[in-house]
């Protein structure tokens, strides 16, 4: 999996400010960006970035291009859909169902020595 | 519509196999399964090949075209199959449905996967692709990761403990100690994989299926040319499913729609209900994984898995034998080899010469999984049509 800046450009306005789909039909929203399945047109949507967290692990074992260990969660967004984003609270802090605000980091280094930044979110009181 | 059955089997060692490249563990496996079926070559009409990565570990794409020419099975029309960790078993259903239709009479399936020539970071960075790569994978979430989130869900919803988690691995390890061709021929206990270095929480490498090398084949053939075998082993269903690519956009973390439709499917196909399934391959990558296979596959309710385990139902003896020949977990795991693997393993056991021989075993099935669970494909084979 060699991520490019460009695929992760493509996504900035996703990945900078949560902005997902809403259908204009069924008013179904999606985040990531998605069709709708019932076939209605969609509209771009913005998540508030608040939500709970629905399952955690620590990564202790880390891919090219990430420095083990961090948290990784399935966050559920408050209006409704599930997202993968990391957990940069302390991990003894992590746990099933705690609020999560969406907070604004750098994700890596891209192998073209670009930094790339995006959503992640912290455990909040 | 002719029935189809398995006549010819054959497999590479699983393991790190630094002196065999990509093809040369291809050749191997597909020789073999030739020689065991005792057909001349020149009868293949046509060749299906799992692979995931070929590309991502070797360099090397056109993978089917490769197999084919080393095999000596030019022109036959070759294509390669790929969806995960389920590439192999989706080779075979490919196979079994070009002779189900009508349009071949003897074809081969064929699995193969060379991990070892990367590093051990990007062989996990080319397993990561059978995830969702924009969306999970830029985030850091491992493959293990993946199972580590469906683990923590089981553990909270159902009371799934770490130690029955634990069983599945020493269940694997026990029943992979005589097989010759297994990764791991050794016992391991409970405290050994509790112990065992964490790679995403709650799961230890104990739990993981490793990084192998190795392929597998079999020969496929229709009723026709069936009669001149002595020991078919027929295709009663062949069925797949799937999921969502990304688990966040599952209903549920804890259970595989793909499985559980291709499972239904399969079960219709072969008029069986799950109580009369005599042994199970399934797909152990992470041993949360057997858990779900077991609740998915109707074994036992959702939620009683890990309980399942722990009362040894899964042990050869047990009410549902699984992975009786070692599984993911001490046979290896060549992605794109092992959905051919688990149909080698229940051939043999049907045949009666299995490295674990269980009697009386009349049927057997095998569940082989992509990704977190995005692709699932379920055959069941048996002695009788």
């Amino acid at each position: 999996m060699m991520h490019s800046t460009p695929m992760f450009w493509r996504s900035n306005k996703n990945r900078y400010r949560l902005i997902g789909t809403k259908c204009i039909k069924c008013g179904s929203l999606g985040f990531p960006p998605k069709k709708c399945v019932c076939g209605g047109e969609t509209g771009p949507f913005e998540f508030s970035g608040n939500g709970k967290v629905v399952s955690y692990t620590i990564i202790r074992a880390a891919p090219r291009g990430f420095e083990a260990p961090y948290a990784v969660g399935i966050i559920q967004l408050d209006e409704g859909p599930m997202v993968t984003g990391q957990i940069v609270s302390e991990f003894s802090e992590i746990d099933f169902d705690k609020r999560v605000k969406v907070v604004f980091r750098k994700f890596r280094e891209m192998s073209d020595g670009l930094n790339v930044y995006g959503f992640k979110f912290e455990i909040v009181a | 519509m002719t029935n189809v059955a398995v006549v010819g089997i054959g497999q590479t060692k699983f393991g790190e196999q630094w002196r065999s490249s990509l093809r040369d563990l291809a050749v191997d496996a597909g020789c073999q399964a030739i020689s065991d079926s005792r057909i001349d070559p020149k009868m293949i009409e046509a060749l299906f090949v799992g692979n995931m990565a070929g590309g991502g570990f070797s360099g090397q794409e056109h993978v089917a075209a490769l197999v084919a020419d080393n095999l000596g099975l030019n022109p036959i029309p070759a294509t390669r199959c790929e969806g995960a960790c389920a590439s192999g078993a989706l080779s075979f259903r490919q196979a079994y449905m070009a002779i189900k239709s009508g349009h071949h009479d003897c074809v081969m399936a064929l699995g193969v996967e060379k991990m070892n020539d990367v590093k051990g970071d990007l062989a996990l960075t080319t397993l990561m692709g059978a995830g969702d790569a924009e969306w999970e994978g830029l985030h850091g979430l491992t493959f293990t990761g993946l199972y580590a989130l469906m683990a923590q869900r089981h553990m909270k919803d159902f009371g799934t403990t770490r130690e029955q988690m634990a069983m599945v691995s020493v269940n694997n390890h026990k029943n992979g100690k005589n097989n010759p061709l297994a990764q791991f021929r050794y016992d391991i206990t409970i405290e050994q994989v509790l112990k065992s270095t964490l790679i995403a929480d709650p799961l230890r490498v104990l739990d993981c299926s490793p990084i192998t090398d190795g392929s597998a084949a079999v020969v496929l053939v229709s009723d026709k040319l069936a009669k001149q075998f002595e020991l078919p082993v027929w295709v009663l269903g062949s069925a797949q499913g799937s999921d969502t690519l990304a688990l966040h956009d599952r209903k549920s973390l804890t259970e595989m729609w793909a499985t559980k439709e291709a499972a239904k499917r399969a079960y219709e196909q072969a008029k069986i209900v799950p109580e009369k399934i005599d042994i199970a391959e399934v797909h152990d990558c992470f041993s949360i994984n057997e858990i779900i296979a077991i609740e998915d596959l109707g074994f036992c309710k959702k939620g009683d898995g890990g309980r399942f385990v722990e009362q040894g139902k899964i042990t050869i003896g047990g009410e549902r034998p699984v992975n009786t020949q070692g599984g993911l977990k001490a046979c290896g795991h060549p992605v794109g080899a092992t959905g051919i693997r688990q149909i080698c393993d229940i051939t043999r056991v049907i045949r009666g010469s299995a490295f674990n021989n269980i009697k009386g075993v009349k049927n057997g099935l095998a569940l082989n999984v992509g990704g977190s669970g995005a692709t699932a494909t379920v055959n069941i084979l048996g002695a009788d049509i």
